[in-house]
Parts: structure tokens; C-alpha cells; sequence
């Protein structure tokens, strides 16, 4: 990433960034925020080479003095990154003490120091109350750079502390143009699209044997729910719950039915462009003859209402069943 | 010297200097002045609106070489130390990163050493939430008995995890959301200061944007002009705060009124496929809805309202949208926000909301126009209504601002207090026997009643927040309410509200008065009715001097507003 290419993809970010650095009115303290794959680690890596580069040009840092390597490879000693703990959940304050402890001197090389705190959201409420007096008023010299997927999660306290660089995401069709472009299977791309929202997850899902034949076993199911319960119940017991054998794999699952009805939902709107299963046009377009938009909307919250429990842990298949009678009861 | 923040540099260091909160400063100054300050205080309120400043100020003002002095002179050897952070007496407490017993136990062992280079040690104890249980109790025994020469100061934007114990042993103030104009008045100061340039326009959008927080404000300020080319506009703001446009919100809205499902969803998958976030859209949305009710209810409290301005197309809109249905939409918009946050497919939701809303209010137009009970729908309004107030967290300006433009826009408010009957009798009889002794001391002791009644009953409290009392005597106290409604819930008096309140009155005070609630503005008419009352009285008795207002009484009510005032002097 440089500093061209970041406008190009973020554009009000990098404006932000590029003036505050040629002008020398760099902030204390940013909260890098946007969803996965818009380039926040990377604009983080930019800005912080930009800083220590000894030869720095207009496009950015040279990659390859001293100071970019080591801050590259995570070795310089005024660029402190932190980040939850291998295999833990969360961002203990302890860790956010050591920082605390490493920014009580100036930076060693140059009087200047950074860290960065990557999924910010995952500290405690405690670690996160600790960095509150520091993070408004740090030693001069220091920069602090937040990055997370769920502005949401984090203290008003903390936002009001930093500027907020929102990166915004590519858009579904955008992402989906570029997998087009690859030459990834049409009838696999929206949906693995749709699911992600973004471009290296849904390349990965398109790769994955598993999720064609999720795709046509989600696609069956709600067949057979159309024709009758019995025979979708049924369908599940036999072939569906084989092969959705777990809570991330019936998350999966029960996007994909998502999406289905939202396409229905899509034709009543005249939204053709939004049609995630191309590929079935036609069946969509009958079941749109006996299902309204009402009941689309009806069938999504039902769908959503299963992604609830799902998320509080209960077995996947006892979930799709429910959901599956339900989904009956709107026809 | 490295770039500050705006908001690092603009730090209040005066009591003059610090928005928004005149109660608190006027409260905190008069203690000061009059050498009567307690030895605990308790600043509570949201983000940056002042508590950790208008701490470090009274921590300066009471150590001033010119004290007793109601600001800080900011030049003496004590205030620029304490400025600086290098007088060893004046002890600045990160409660969140000290939050052990031991940290607490050692101010107990070392509180009462006499301070050594100012008169008098103060403990700021910032984000006191943080504390633990063990070290609430450890700071309770030092509270119980603080030595003279110590003065604590604890702050927090979560005033409902700090044990009650803590909370009455200390004078609490509640530092309010700081209201969009005097924002306004800030950024621009800072602004000129600076000497950048921005249209008044921009500035205002960032004051509306920042909810009533300052620092909020000066951060958006601080990147806006790293943004920016040259002059800040509107459009720079939105682009830095990823706000849509007014403008579209009012389309959209407009199309929802049609009922034009694929339209509106049109407009919004075209919106964020430009990259606005789903979450910002429907906050806009909602806050549009809000607006249009708010203007609806009471057109004279513009300055409630998100938008900078109205205009003439806001206000056709909030002439032809009903107010059952705009309550519903944001009732249900509210809904559709919360599930948003919660999933990975916003988008989705969002448009789930809009078709829903498009919908039903087809079915409910019908049922409508078929005479569904309207009686029904205007109790449900009712109950709607109390809600949206509660949840409506813009900022809410300080109750004695204005009053004078508001007392006159009011009159042509619609009246809709009809159903209240105010005892007109008795709180006039508390206005013969009114002193301001008994106002002062009861306003004193109110931040501690309403933090009882918390305790005691959330509710209660959600009822009485918006109140205060204006007048008072021996027996009985007039508590004049912002909201009708509100007033109403408790003049029901359903679950013995009002005894609840009197007998927390009488626990705080110890002493036994009626309250009597009225809204806002008919106390206003009330008192107005009085004081003629009084002084054709009083001319008669004068044989006819001049009929004018005391310009004493003038005076003085500048300098403490009317409510403080008391009618009878
Ligand atoms: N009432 C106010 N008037 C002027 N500026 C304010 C006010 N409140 C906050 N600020 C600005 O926000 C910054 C943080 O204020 P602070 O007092 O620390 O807020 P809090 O402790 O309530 O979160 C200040 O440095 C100042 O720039
Ligand atoms: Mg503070
Ligand atoms: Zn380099
Ligand atoms: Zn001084």
C-alpha cells in the first residue's frame, strides 16, 4: 500500500492522513474503523513507516531502509503493536499497562513513538478504562493508532478521545465485478459475495468444495419446503444436517437461505440488479407469484431470529427445524 | 513543539471558559467566594463536557495566591503549577489504571499530612467508576471524615456503578450535554483563533453532529481542517463524518410517506454502494423522524432539534406526516437500529425496515380511515411520546437559558396540558410564604434527592429528571417540569410517586413539605400573575410610584436567573 493507492481506495482517509503529515499536524490519537478488507492495517503500516522512513517519497515510505524493514517484520523499538494474546478472546489490561509502561520514556531512536492496538474492541471494559487518561493526554512525540471492525463495542469515552477515520468497504458489486474478472463461477460468486461482504473471504468460499454443495442443498431445501413440510423435514434428517454439521457451517446455511428470500424481496422491488441466484430466475419469478413482499420480509426475520440462536449456542439442527416449520407457517 | 489536538489545547482553564455548565460554575463559584466549599464533590455526566477541567480549575481556584476568589487567576505560582501538573498537593488519580485497595489506602495514610507548597490538597479522583469494590470502600472511611486541609474531586461518565454510600457523602453535580448553540459559539472562538476559515454552516453541523460533547466537537473540528483545502464547508464535514446529506434524508422520507417501498430502497442501495454505513443512515433517519416530531410538538424548542436549520420544505414535511405515525416509524426504526449493530448484514435489515414500514402503514391508513378507535391510538401516542422523550439523548439546553425568548414563542404553542389541573391555590400559598433560604437550601440538597430516588425507583426518577424545584417555603415546594407529560405521571400520582418523593425530601432535609408539580410553562404564567398581584399591592400601598420593575430585582435576576430568585423580596 501507498499513499496513491490509498486514495484511490480511501479517499477521505488518506486526505486526512497526507495533510495532517505534510503539514505536521499529525494527532495524537486515530481510530481507524471500517469493516474487514478495507485496509486499516495497512494504512496503519503506511502511515507509521511514512513517520520513521529515512528516504521517504512522495508515494510513501522505501520499504527497504532499516527503519521500514523493522517496522515491517514488528523489530523497531518505538512501534509497539498490540493485539488479544494467541488463543485469547480478549485484550487484557495488563497488556495495555506494558504499553503504558513502554511510553513512559520518549521513543529511543527518534523521540517519536507509535502504537497500535489492532481489534481495539476485543479489550476489556478494564483495559479499555485504563487507556482513557493516557490516550488523552500522551507524552508529545506519541502516536496511537486503533484499529477495529466494531466502532459499535468501544467507549464513547475512547471515540471522543480520537479521530475517527471510517474506511468505507467496497461494494458488493464492486467485489463482485473483480471475482468476475478472475473467472470464478458465476452462480458461486454472488452469494459467496453477499456472505462476506468482502473480496478474500468470498474468493476463499468460492475455492471451497463444501460451499457449492451447501449452495444446491440450501437451494433443494427450500424446494422442498414449497412443495410440502414433510418433505423438507425429511431433507433435512437425511442429506442437510450430514452436511451442516456444525453451527458455522449452518451460519452458512441459513445466509443462504437469507439471500433467497431477499431476492424475492428484490423482484418486488424491481431491484434486478440485486439478484444474488441468478441462476434461478425462473424459479424465483414463480415463487414470487404466490409469496408477497410482506412474507419475504416475514421469512427473512424468521431467518434472522434462527441466527440469534444459533449464536446463543443452540444445536444447529434442532435450530433449521424450527425455523424450517415456521417457515411453512408463512407460506 | 509537536501539534496538539484542538481539544488538548482548548482546555477551559476558567470557570468563564467553560460551556454550557453556568449552573455547576455559578454553584461551584459562590462556595468558593463565600469560603464555603465541601470537601467532596462528585462530577458526573457525559463525555467531555467539562468534569476532569472544571475539577482541575476549582483545584486551582481554591489554592490561588488571590483565593477567596471565584476563578483562578492562572498566573500565581500555585495556579500555573497546578496548570502543569507539578504541585505535589494537587493528586491526579487515573482510577482506571489505579484501582486497587492499595492505591486508595494510600491516599487515607498520606491525606493527612498537611499539603505543602498550597493551602490545601485535592485528590481528583478521575474515572471513579473503575474503582473496586474494595477500594470504594477503602475511599468511603477517607470520605467520613476528610481533614480540612482536603478536598476530593471524583469524576465519571457512569455515575450508576458508583456506590450510593460514595454518592452521599459528596455534593454531586451532573454536567449536561452542552447545548448545539454555545458548541457553536466555541468552534467558531476557536476558529478565528486559529485563524482558520469555515462556513458558519459547517460549524454548526459539527455542533449538532457531536451530541453535546465538546471534545466530540473539536476532534471532528481538528480533522475537518485536516481535510480540508482551504475554507471548511459543509461538505467537508460530511464527507469527515460520513453523514448523507440532509437533503437525501428528506427524499427518502419522502418517499417512505408514499409508500414507495422500491424507490426508497433504491435510494439507499444507492447510497451505500457509495459507501455510507447502513448504521449512520438509519441514526440519520431516525434523528430526521425525531425532528419532525419535536417540531410538531413544541416548534419552539428549535434548538433541540438535530438539524442546524429549519426550512421551508422540513417544515411542509412535519405539516403533512401524522404524529401516530411518525412515533410508530421511530418506534420501530429504534428496533430495526438495535438488530443492526448486531449482525453482519445491516444492509439487509435496513431494507427489511423500510418495506415493513411502507407496508403496514398502507393496512394501518385503512383501518384508520375505517374509525379504528382513535381514543385507542391517542393513549398509544401518549405512552409513545413519554417514550421518545426518554430516549432521546440530543442535547437538551440548561433550564434557566432563554427564558425570556422561550416564555414568548410558547404562547403560541398549542396548549396541551389541558387535562391538568393545577392547584392554583395552594402553590400560591407556598408563594406567600416562599423565602429563597428554603429555595437555596432545597436546590442545594437536590442532586442527593434525586439520586435516592434512583435508588429508590428508576422510574420515579426518569419522571422527575426534568424537573426542579422553583419556589419554596416551610410547608411546601412548586417543582416545575419540561415536559407536560412528565408532569402528568406524577400528578397521577400512580404508585404514590409524590409520597415517594416527599419522603426522600424529608430524609435529605429533614424536613416535611408538599411538593407541588406544575409544568414549566404555566408556572412561568403563574409567577408572572403573582408578582403583578403583588406589586399593584405593593402600589397601592405606595400610593402609586412607579410601576417598573425594581432595578435592583432586575439586576439580580440577571446575574441568577429568575428561578433563583425569590418573588416575595
Ligand atoms: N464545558 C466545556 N467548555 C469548553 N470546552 C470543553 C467543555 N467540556 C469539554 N471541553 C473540551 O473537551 C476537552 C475535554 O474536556 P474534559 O473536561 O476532560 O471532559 P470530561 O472530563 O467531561 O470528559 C477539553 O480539553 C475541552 O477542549
Ligand atoms: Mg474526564
Ligand atoms: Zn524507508
Ligand atoms: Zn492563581
Amino acid at each position: 500500500m501507498d499513499w496513491q493507492q490509498l486514495s484511490k481506495e480511501q479517499q477521505t482517509v488518506a486526505k486526512v492522513l497526507r495533510h495532517a503529515i505534510d503539514r505536521k499536524e499529525l494527532a495524537h490519537a486515530y481510530l481507524l474503523e471500517g469493516p474487514a478488507g478495507t485496509g486499516k492495517h495497512e494504512t496503519a503500516m503506511l502511515v507509521t513507516q511514512t513517520l520513521f522512513c529515512e528516504q521517504p517519497t512522495d508515494l510513501g515510505p522505501c520499504l527497504t531502509c532499516r527503519n521500514c524493514r523493522r517496522i515491517a517484520s514488528g523489530n523497531h523499538p518505538d512501534v509497539i503493536w498490540v493485539a488479544p494474546e494467541e488463543g485469547a478472546a480478549s485484550i487484557k489490561k495488563e497488556q495495555i499497562a506494558y504499553l503504558m509502561k513502554e511510553f513512559a520514556y520518549r521513543g529511543v531512536e527518534s523521540g517519536r513513538k507509535v502504537f497500535i492496538i489492532e481489534q481495539a474492541e476485543k479489550m476489556t471494559a478494564q483495559a479499555e478504562n485504563s487507556l482513557l487518561k493516557f490516550i488523552e493526554e500522551p507524552h508529545s512525540g506519541t502516536l496511537a493508532l486503533l484499529i477495529t471492525e466494531q466502532i459499535h463495542q468501544l467507549l464513547d469515552t475512547i471515540i471522543s478521545r480520537c479521530q475517527v477515520l471510517a474506511f468505507v468497504p467496497l461494494s458488493d458489486h464492486a467485489i463482485s465485478r473483480r471475482m468476475d474478472e478472475q473467472g470464478l463461477p458465476k452462480p458461486l460468486l454472488k452469494p459467496a459475495v453477499a456472505l462476506t461482504h468482502d473480496y478474500e473471504e468470498a474468493v476463499r468460499l468460492c475455492k471451497e468444495e463444501w460451499f457449492a454443495e451447501a449452495r444446491s442443498q440450501v437451494l433443494q431445501l427450500l424446494k422442498g419446503l414449497c412443495e410440502s413440510l414433510e418433505a423438507a423435514q425429511l431433507y433435512i434428517y437425511e442429506k442437510f444436517a450430514p452436511n451442516f454439521d456444525d453451527n458455522q457451517k449452518m451460519t452458512v446455511g441459513l445466509d443462504l437461505m437469507l439471500y433467497w428470500y431477499r431476492d424475492l424481496l428484490s423482484l418486488h422491488l424491481n431491484r434486478r440488479e440485486e439478484i444474488v441466484y441468478e441462476d434461478q430466475m425462473d424459479r424465483l419469478k414463480e415463487q414470487m407469484l404466490s409469496f408477497s413482499s410482506n412474507q419475504a420480509v416475514q421469512a427473512m426475520s424468521l431467518i434472522l431470529d434462527a441466527r440469534k440462536q444459533l449464536d446463543a449456542h443452540v444445536n444447529g439442527v434442532s435450530v433449521m427445524e424450527r425455523l424450517v416449520i415456521r417457515l411453512g407457517g408463512t407460506r | 513543539m509537536a501539534y496538539q489536538a484542538l481539544y488538548r489545547v482548548y482546555r477551559p482553564q476558567t470557570f468563564h471558559d467553560l460551556a454550557g455548565q453556568q449552573h455547576i460554575a455559578q454553584t461551584l463559584q459562590n462556595a468558593l467566594t463565600k469560603q464555603q466549599f465541601s470537601h467532596a464533590y462528585l462530577f458526573t455526566g457525559p463525555r467531555g463536557t467539562g468534569k476532569t477541567s472544571a475539577a482541575k480549575i476549582f483545584a486551582k481556584a481554591i489554592n490561588c495566591e488571590q483565593a477567596p476568589t471565584s476563578e483562578p487567576c492562572n498566573e500565581c505560582a500555585a495556579c500555573r503549577g497546578i496548570t502543569a501538573g507539578s504541585i505535589a498537593d494537587v493528586i491526579e488519580i487515573d482510577a482506571a489504571s489505579n484501582n486497587g485497595v492499595d492505591e486508595i489506602r494510600d491516599i487515607r495514610d498520606k491525606v493527612k499530612y498537611a499539603p505543602s507548597e498550597v493551602r490545601y490538597k485535592v485528590y481528583i479522583i478521575d474515572e471513579v467508576h473503575m474503582l473496586s469494590t474494595g477500594a470504594f470502600n477503602a475511599l468511603l472511611k477517607t470520605l467520613e471524615e476528610p481533614p480540612e486541609h482536603a478536598v476530593f474531586i471524583l469524576a465519571t461518565t457512569e455515575p450508576q456503578k458508583i456506590p450510593l454510600t460514595i454518592i452521599s457523602r459528596c455534593q454531586q453535580f451532573d454536567f449536561r450535554r452542552i447545548p448545539s448553540s454555545e458548541i457553536f459559539q466555541r468552534l467558531r472562538f476557536v476558529v478565528q483563533d486559529q485563524h482558520l476559515e469555515a462556513e458558519d454552516e459547517a460549524l454548526q453541523l459539527i455542533a449538532k453532529a457531536s451530541e453535546g460533547g465538546m471534545r466530540d466537537a473539536l476532534s471532528v473540528l481538528d480533522q475537518t481542517a485536516a481535510y480540508s483545502e482551504a475554507a471548511i464547508t459543509i461538505q467537508d464535514v460530511l464527507d469527515v463524518t460520513g453523514m448523507v446529506a440532509d437533503q437525501m434524508i428528506r427524499e427518502l422520507i419522502e418517499l417512505l410517506t408514499e409508500n414507495n417501498a422500491a424507490a426508497a430502497v433504491g435510494k439507499i442501495g444507492a447510497l451505500l454502494d457509495q459507501g455510507k454505513d447502513p448504521l449512520r443512515l438509519m441514526e440519520q433517519m431516525i434523528y430526521y423522524y425525531r425532528d419532525l416530531l419535536l417540531y410538531q410538538t413544541s416548534p419552539q424548542l428549535e434548538e433541540l432539534l438535530s438539524r442546524p436549520r429549519v426550512d421551508d420544505a422540513f417544515r411542509k414535511q412535519a405539516d403533512t406526516i401524522a404524529l401516530g405515525t411518525i412515533f410508530q416509524v421511530i418506534n420501530q426504526l429504534n428496533r430495526a437500529f438495535l438488530d443492526m449493530k448486531r449482525t453482519n448484514h445491516p444492509r439487509i435489515l435496513l431494507e427489511m425496515a423500510i418495506v415493513h414500514l411502507c407496508e403496514q402503514s398502507e393496512v394501518q391508513a385503512t383501518n384508520i380511515e375505517a374509525g379504528a378507535g382513535s381514543n385507542e391510538l391517542a393513549k398509544r401516542v401518549d405512552a409513545l411520546e413519554r417514550q421518545v422523550k426518554l430516549m432521546s439523548s440530543t442535547p437538551q439546553p440548561g433550564v434557566t437559558q432563554q427564558p425570556v425568548q422561550q416564555e414568548t414563542k410558547r404562547a403560541r404553542a398549542p396548549r396541551r396540558n389541558s387535562g391538568l389541573r393545577i392547584p392554583t391555590a395552594h402553590i400560591n400559598r407556598v408563594l406567600e410564604d416562599a423565602t429563597k433560604e428554603d429555595l437555596i437550601e432545597l436546590r442545594s440538597a437536590w442532586a442527593k434527592v434525586m439520586a435516592k430516588i434512583r435508588s429508590e425507583n428508576v422510574a420515579a426518577h426518569a419522571w422527575m429528571l426534568e424537573s426542579q424545584p422553583v419556589a419554596s417555603s416551610a410547608q411546601g415546594f412548586v417543582q416545575a417540569f419540561k415536559y407536560d407529560f412528565h408532569c402528568q405521571m406524577v400528578m397521577e400520582n400512580k404508585n404514590n410517586l409524590l409520597g415517594l418523593v416527599q419522603s426522600i425530601v424529608q430524609d435529605v432535609t429533614h424536613k416535611q413539605k408538599v411538593m407541588y408539580p406544575i409544568p414549566e410553562d404555566a408556572w412561568k404564567k403563574l409567577k408572572k400573575a403573582y408578582i403583578e398581584r403583588s406589586k399593584s399591592n405593593q402600589d397601592e400601598d405606595s400610593d402609586g410610584e412607579k410601576k417598573e420593575e425594581d432595578p435592583m430585582i432586575a439586576e439580580a435576576k440577571k446575574l441568577v436567573g429568575p428561578d433563583l430568585l425569590d418573588i416575595k423580596d
